[in-house]
């Protein structure tokens, strides 16, 4: 019984947020990413008293995700492009983005998923497998991104980023006037 | 100015963990494309995974995912059957092809079988020698080298040497015990017939079988 309620408790903590991160990483692809999170939380379960730090835990599913994404999903039936792009806008994947996303692997969008999350950077090189892996997925996603905003004609938006670089442009020119 | 450009991609390549530097951010703030950088790292800060909502529910589709993973299994070990049972006879048809000379003639190296065929036992042999040989006449006249037929050819069988095609080579005792008394289940008295097949089969049929009672010396081989 006890066993039951902590199952279910591990399910609920993580369900949704990596079936976010599973959606990222099959670009989309809303049957793949169910089975894969199905798989990962069962295998999580099964582990459940190594991973009772819900932090290890996450990174550790993602970890197990990522690896069985880079899988060949044989006998699956891919989705259509418009059907991705659906899915993908309803967690605010805007259409250049999902273009520069669909330009990379699977281990590079767990990477950007994992970035997404506000995973920390060990974590993230965790998921990746290693800390070249991730500058590589950063620099290829830049690149895709700019190339398909470009084409789009699209005007990239200001976030919490530009936020945080105008705030230290701000403070650096406050800086120099004094 | 590209240094500055450079300099903002590696902090952003970096994860942007820190603050930037003060110039980098001050070059950003102006510069049209690093503000394009900016814009598609914050691109990806508007996307909420947790809208995604609960997964679907396990069961179905882990019993989907068993279906795809036992499916793979089974075409494997599927493929893997069928190849070693392609290898059997392959095996089976090189051994039996093999024992025979180039030039010999078919049916002598046949007869050395249906002899070779008798160390392997009376159960296997005696049905096969009667559904395979069509042309073998319903009487019992002992014609065991009706065997001669291109279809027979037991692939497990041991090999005849080439040095004992010869028809003669099998009047051991020990070589037909089992079979002749298969073809020959009924020693009826044919012996009025000079089968001039029978001859060379006469051989194999050393037992105590009606081969003595016909003494026919014109029915000696005269194919």
């Amino acid at each position: 019984m006890e066993d039951r309620t902590l199952h279910s408790a591990f399910v609920e903590l993580h369900g949704e947020r990596l079936h976010g991160f599973a959606l990222l990483v099959t670009l989309g692809d809303q049957t793949l990413a169910g089975i894969l999170t199905a798989e990962a939380l069962a295998n999580g379960a099964e582990r459940i008293e190594q991973l009772r730090h819900p932090e290890r835990a996450a990174t550790w599913l993602r970890a197990t995700l990522t690896r069985a994404a880079r899988q060949p999903a044989w006998g699956h039936q891919r989705p259509g492009e418009p059907e991705r792009r659906d899915a993908l806008r309803k967690l605010g994947v805007d259409p250049a983005t999902y273009d520069a996303l669909a330009s990379l692997d699977v281990r590079s969008r767990a990477v950007l998923a994992a970035t997404v999350e506000g995973f920390a950077p060990a974590d993230v090189y965790e998921v990746a497998g290693s800390d070249a892996r991730v500058r590589r997925a950063r620099r290829d996603y830049l690149t895709a991104y700019l190339a398909a905003s470009r084409t789009r004609n699209t005007k990239p938006p200001a976030g919490p980023l530009a936020a945080r670089v105008h705030a230290a442009a701000a403070t650096a020119l406050s800086g120099s006037g004094r | 100015m590209t240094d500055s450009h450079a300099q903002l991609e590696a902090w952003l390549v970096d994860g942007a963990m820190s603050d930037p530097p003060r110039e980098i951010a001050v070059h950003a703030t102006l510069c049209e494309s690093c503000t394009a950088r900016l814009g598609a790292f914050d691109a990806l800060a508007v996307i909420e995974v947790a809208a995604a909502g609960s997964p679907p529910p396990l069961a179905a589709l882990t019993r989907l995912r068993v279906g795809v993973a036992w499916a793979r299994r089974g075409t494997a070990v599927g493929g893997t059957v069928l190849a070693g049972i392609l290898v059997i006879l392959g095996l089976s048809q090189v051994v039996g092809s093999g024992g025979r000379p180039p030039g010999e003639p078919e049916g002598t190296q046949l007869a050395g079988l249906s002899t070779a065929s008798d160390h392997a036992g009376p159960a296997s042999s005696q049905p096969e020698l009667s559904s395979i040989d069509p042309g073998a006449p319903e009487t019992p006249t002992p014609s065991v080298p009706a065997t001669a037929q291109p279809g027979f050819t037991p692939g497990p069988l041991p090999p005849v040497p080439p040095g004992a095609t010869p028809l003669p080579p099998t009047p051991g005792p020990s070589a037909t015990a089992a079979p002749t008394s298969a073809p020959t289940p009924t020693p009826t008295p044919t012996p009025e017939i000079p089968d001039p097949s029978a001859s060379p089969s006469q051989m194999p049929t050393a037992t105590p079988t009606p081969t003595p009672e016909i003494p026919d010396p014109s029915a000696s081989p005269s194919p």
